[in-house]
């Protein structure tokens, strides 16, 4: 069961990589650089560690990061579909990386993981949908308007530091061995 | 704690976010936007509470018999959702699973879930099974944590070897008991019949004989006494192949001579003469045939290079006029020693050769055959030198296997001697 979730795995950070390829023309460029990731996502897949699936996943998103960097397109109206594949591959990479070898997998479990990339999916693309639509409204080209941008994009990356650190306070179990009752 | 889960988000989310910012572009903010929302809605998440528990269906078994360890992993009423409870039992290396070990469950709040994991013990003594480690993981694998339950310890009774053996025993106590004596006296065992003397109990006469002979002549019986056995251990060495080592022969014959012994009402004590030497004192009855079992348990090969002799005995576990019978593959001089020094002190010592018939593996060279015919050599040397000293060596053949040589040995110790005065 571990290797199919495997097989998931790199069939959705395959499907992440070819995305670019849908919006421009195959040129020399993205080839080269979706070799890479190509090879780092292969590795991480054969390796299978913690560390080489988050380098593949930040290696599956380089390609697309340049095709809307460099080229000068309009909005790309799919991109939640691409959102939903990255969020799919993460969870999935990480549920078949977090699955010890040769672990008979119940029903219950591999239910919850469907369930979760379901509800993981409906959320990106509704996400995506509503980002798109807002960032579609004119509005005038302020300074405040893109000191706010940045503000709310500090507060989107700090607000899960925050809570993580509040998580390390003190909470019994984390790690600690042996406990009567364990509390994450 | 934080899971690698948390930390790729992170990582993926955040450079996606500031080029987004950086570049202008709404799409990379699309592409991080979702990993972020699940990441703080996983954060916000309650924290599921597990509890586990380890248990065997049954603290004691025998050797090759199945039991079931069971784990409850138990999820409190409104904590959060476990999605991932990995569970790894470990075991002692003499047991063997018969399903996966290795289980992975979800659990919902409140959720109750046992996980059975049949057992199968190859070898006597004292198992562990466990420790069992658990890791926890909660909403979205975001958060995990992880505890571990103490082993369990399984006794492994050995099997028994069938034992059975005649009456004869070189020395007898002057308690009742079930083995028939040289002496006439108060016995049920018929002796010879012979004319009445003076103080003879009119009961004892025998009437047929009486009428026949025209004389009064009465029965008489052989006593009944009561016997002290020592078993004797050699635990400097252990060879043969797995499951039939000379250990696990030793074990297992000493658990049935035992038994043989203890229910004919004798007293039997345990010595375990090896790296480490201990002992069980003589004792009679069902508590000390659980005691010999427990003693048995505990028997291991344990490494020493220092010489040791019967003087490290206490007086008390080797009774005057004890039987001993010493169960050893006779591949350590320490024993051989300590067995003849037995012998020579005036026991009863009957040596049981518990080593594997091919001993030695086919020979591969001239130089290997010549050390094996020294190492031969010197080992018949070893048992010419106990029989010669009143310590006969039978290899172990089960019932019956020691009537021989115990006739042997209680002959020996019945003959008249020259005592100094």
């Amino acid at each position: 069961m571990r290797e199919l979730l495997r097989i998931v795995a790199a069939f959705l950070g395959c499907a992440v990589l070819a995305y670019p390829f849908t919006l421009v023309p195959l040129s020399r460029g993205y080839i080269a650089l979706s070799v890479p990731a190509l090879l780092l996502l292969i590795s991480a897949l054969v390796l299978w560690s913690e560390g080489a699936i988050t380098v593949g996943a930040i290696a599956l998103t380089a390609p697309y990061v340049a095709v809307i960097g460099v080229e000068d397109r309009p909005v790309d109206v799919a991109v939640p579909v691409a959102a939903a594949l990255l969020l799919l591959f993460v969870t999935v990479a990480d549920a078949a990386v977090a699955v010890p070898p040769g672990t008979p997998l119940e029903t219950g479990f591999l239910r919850g993981l469907a369930l979760d990339c379901a509800r993981g999916s409906v959320l990106a693309l509704g996400i995506g949908v509503v980002l798109l639509a807002a960032s579609a409204v004119p509005l005038p080209n302020s300074q405040l308007l893109r000191s706010l941008g940045i503000a709310a994009a500090a507060l989107a990356l700090g607000m899960p530091i925050r809570l993580l650190a509040g998580r390390r306070d003190g909470r019994p179990g984390n790690g600690v061995e042996p406990a009567p009752r364990m509390t994450l | 704690m934080p899971a690698p889960q948390l930390g790729r988000f992170i990582a993926v989310a955040a450079p996606l976010l500031l080029g987004g910012l950086l570049l202008g572009r709404v799409e990379l903010v699309v592409l991080a936007a979702p990993l972020l929302v699940v990441l703080c809605a996983g954060l916000l998440a309650r924290n599921p509470e597990v509890s586990v528990e380890l248990r065997l269906s049954a603290s004691r078994c025998l050797e090759d018999q199945r039991i079931v360890a069971t784990v409850r992993v138990s999820a409190a009423a409104g904590s959060g959702r476990a999605e991932q409870v990995d569970l790894h039992l470990r075991y002692g290396a003499a047991i063997t699973a018969l399903d996966p070990t290795r289980v992975t469950v979800a659990l919902a709040p409140g959720e109750v879930r046992d996980v059975t994991v049949g057992l199968q013990a190859g070898r006597w003594g004292v198992h562990d099974v466990g420790p069992l480690t658990v890791v926890v993981h909660g909403r979205s694998r975001l958060v995990g944590g992880w505890t571990a339950r103490a082993a369990v310890p399984l006794r492994v009774i050995p099997r028994m070897e069938d034992f059975r053996a005649g009456d004869a025993h070189p020395f007898q106590r002057a308690l009742t008991g079930s083995h028939v004596t040289r002496s006439p006296g108060d016995g049920v065992e018929f002796a010879s019949i012979r004319p009445y003397v003076q103080g003879d109990s009119l009961r004892r006469v025998h009437r047929r004989a009486t009428n026949r002979l025209g004389e009064l002549h009465v029965t008489q019986h052989q006593v009944e006494r009561n016997a002290e056995v020592v078993l004797m251990l050699d635990t400097f060495d252990d060879v043969g192949p797995p499951g039939a080592t000379s250990l696990d022969v030793e074990v297992r014959a000493a658990l049935g001579i035992a038994e043989h012994y203890l229910a004919r009402g004798d007293r039997v004590g345990v010595i375990t003469f090896g790296g480490t030497t201990r002992w069980l004192v003589a004792g009679a009855g069902g508590v000390q045939r659980h005691r010999v079992i427990e003693h048995l348990l505990g028997v291991e090969v344990g490494l020493s290079y220092a010489w040791k002799d019967i003087g490290l005995l206490p007086r008390r576990c080797l009774p005057p006029r004890a039987l001993v019978i010493a169960l050893s593959p006779l591949l350590d001089l320490r024993a051989t020693t300590a067995m003849a020094d037995l012998a020579a002190r005036g026991y009863g010592v009957v040596v049981v050769d518990t080593s594997p018939e091919d001993l030695l593996p086919a020979a591969r060279s001239a130089q290997y055959a010549l050390g094996e015919r020294i190492f031969l050599m010197e080992r018949e040397a070893q048992l010419y030198r106990l029989a010669e000293i009143g310590a006969p060596v039978v290899r172990w053949a089960g019932s019956g296997g020691l009537d021989a040589v115990l006739t042997e040995v209680s002959r020996l110790h019945a003959r008249p001697r020259l005592a100094r005065r």
